[in-house]
């Protein structure tokens, strides 16, 4: 056997009696940490998460597809014949034409976030999202594993990238340029975060609905067609305040014989937003690791 | 969070053409999740970097459970599952990453792969036979095991607590791990042959 096998055998042995020393003597848990796993993993196989797939894509996947969609090109068609025709009663899709294109604006917004699931393990996270009309979000989650301290990871994109600052502070702040690489490090972080801003939210509502618009013109009412693609959100209700834009959303899905089912807040604040908060920069110390993925 | 690149998310809404069991995975979690955990405590050392590996390593056994052997053992290809993301770690996070040596890290694997037959009793059998070695120590090297596990007492602090200089003490605990692992070896063997 070579030095070098013989040196990395003897460290073997070493660790592998200190792990088994630090289980019979010391404080090692393994109990804890598994069933920590198992709920990770039970989230994993409920489907938790769910609710970023039913939803339409994000407006951050621009990025990807700088493509316009139909239904967006349909909607602002619309917008337009609204507003060429005269202040004439708004229609429900008119109204939400208008709420997303108020929503697009980029005057920096905050919003409530509230997502419950339910399935086998019910599951409600809240968080707060910061978005600048489609062009730049921040979002934060905090999570307290028991025993240990508050971790908190932070999100945000804009038109050229997404960045993610892990709860780890030894592990870099990651900047990706694919949505699909965010969430590969959101797994990795053990992080369930809706990343679903409003601009696609109110999408989410305009295409497969039949919906209603109250006789004010400050709520609408959305129930899916039977037309519509399988997982989509089963209704959707939109109060609108007094400019037409987004007030309240609310979007879930209730088939009962579908799992899991979900319930989707966004709530707009009147509190004003730090135009800094969308910068990665804001939520990390400078001497961090910065690494493009 | 299901990966939104994957063409055909997973939603639990979609009936599925083959279900995995939940109940058999979570109780073969249950049976050889505490190695597994032995085995990343072993190879990356940060307790952090030990809870995030053994979620993602449960994740991606889930997704990849179809391509489980069930005539293998479990623990062995929850290991190899493991390994490579501890190796996938080190690529990404390079200085930063989990501090192993790969060749450290294939050494660890024959140590765990002994046994491998037994993987479910294994560990409770490897304990059983420690502690027996344990009262089988001189006093100095049985109270240097205590004050370092079970009081806590790193560095200094031990080696002042033991009347020695700090290099004699870790060398000491060397040679106590060494000492622990070859009565270890020798009472799982002759367990082995006489059952």
């Amino acid at each position: 056997m070579s030095d070098g096998r013989e040196e990395a055998r003897a460290e073997a042995v070493e660790r592998y009696v200190d792990g088994l020393l630090e289980r019979a003597w010391g404080s090692e848990d393994d109990a804890d940490a598994l069933e920590r796993g198992l709920e990770v993993w039970r989230d994993e196989r409920d489907g938790v998460g769910v609710v970023e797939v039913a939803l339409a894509p994000s407006r951050f996947r621009r990025l990807l597809a700088p493509l316009a969609s139909a239904a967006g090109l349909i909607l602002a068609a619309t917008v337009l014949l609204v507003f060429a025709l005269g202040p004439a009663a708004p229609s429900a899709d008119a109204a939400l034409a208008r709420a997303i294109e108020r929503a697009r604006e980029l005057a920096p917004r905050a919003y409530r976030v509230v997502h419950e699931r339910d399935g086998l393990r019910p599951r409600t996270i809240e968080t707060d999202l910061f978005a600048s009309g489609d062009r730049a979000f921040a979002m934060s989650r905090t999570l307290t594993v028991a025993g240990g301290p508050p971790r908190t990871l932070w999100m945000g994109g804009d038109d050229e990238r997404l960045w993610i600052v892990p709860p780890n502070p030894r592990r870099p702040v990651l900047v990706v340029e694919q949505r699909a690489d965010a969430s590969d490090v959101l797994e990795e972080n053990d992080m369930d975060l809706p990343f679903v801003d409003a601009v696609s939210a109110l999408e989410a509502c305009s295409e497969h609905y039949a919906a209603t618009l109250s006789d004010d013109g400050r709520v609408l009412e959305g129930t899916r067609r039977d037309a519509a693609p399988k997982g989509k959100p089963s209704g959707f209700r939109l109060e609108l305040d007094a400019d037409g834009r987004l007030a309240r959303l609310e979007l879930w899905r209730d088939d009962h014989a579908r799992r899991p089912d979900w319930r989707y807040e966004l709530t707009a604040s009147s509190e004003p937003v730090d135009p800094s908060v969308f910068d990665r920069t804001s939520h990390h110390a400078p001497e961090r690791e910065v690494r493009r993925r | 969070m299901p990966p939104s690149h994957d063409p055909h998310p997973r939603d639990a809404a979609e009936p599925a053409a083959h279900e995995p069991d939940s109940r058999l995975f979570e109780a073969l979690v249950r049976e050889h999740g505490p190695r597994l955990r032995h085995y990343l405590g072993a190879a990356v050392r940060d307790p952090l970097v030990v809870d995030e590996v053994f979620q993602e390593c449960l994740l991606v056994a889930w997704r990849r459970i179809d391509d489980f052997d069930p005539e293998r053992s479990f623990g062995n290809w929850l290991r190899g599952i493991a390994r490579n993301l501890i190796l996938a770690r080190r690529r990404a996070d390079g200085r930063r990453g989990p501090l192993v040596d790969p060749l450290v890290l294939e050494e660890l694997g024959g140590l765990f792969d002994e046994g491998v037959d037994r993987e479910g009793e294994r560990l409770g059998e490897e304990l059983d036979a420690l502690r027996v070695c344990l009262e089988r120590l001189p006093d100095d090297a049985r109270a240097a095991v205590r004050l370092h596990y079970t009081d806590g007492h790193r560095g200094s602090e031990l080696a002042e607590r033991l009347g020695r200089s700090v290099e004699a003490t870790k060398k000491l605990l060397q040679r106590v791990r060494a000492r622990l692992f070859d009565c270890m070896t020798m009472r799982l063997e002759a367990r082995e042959t006489t059952t």
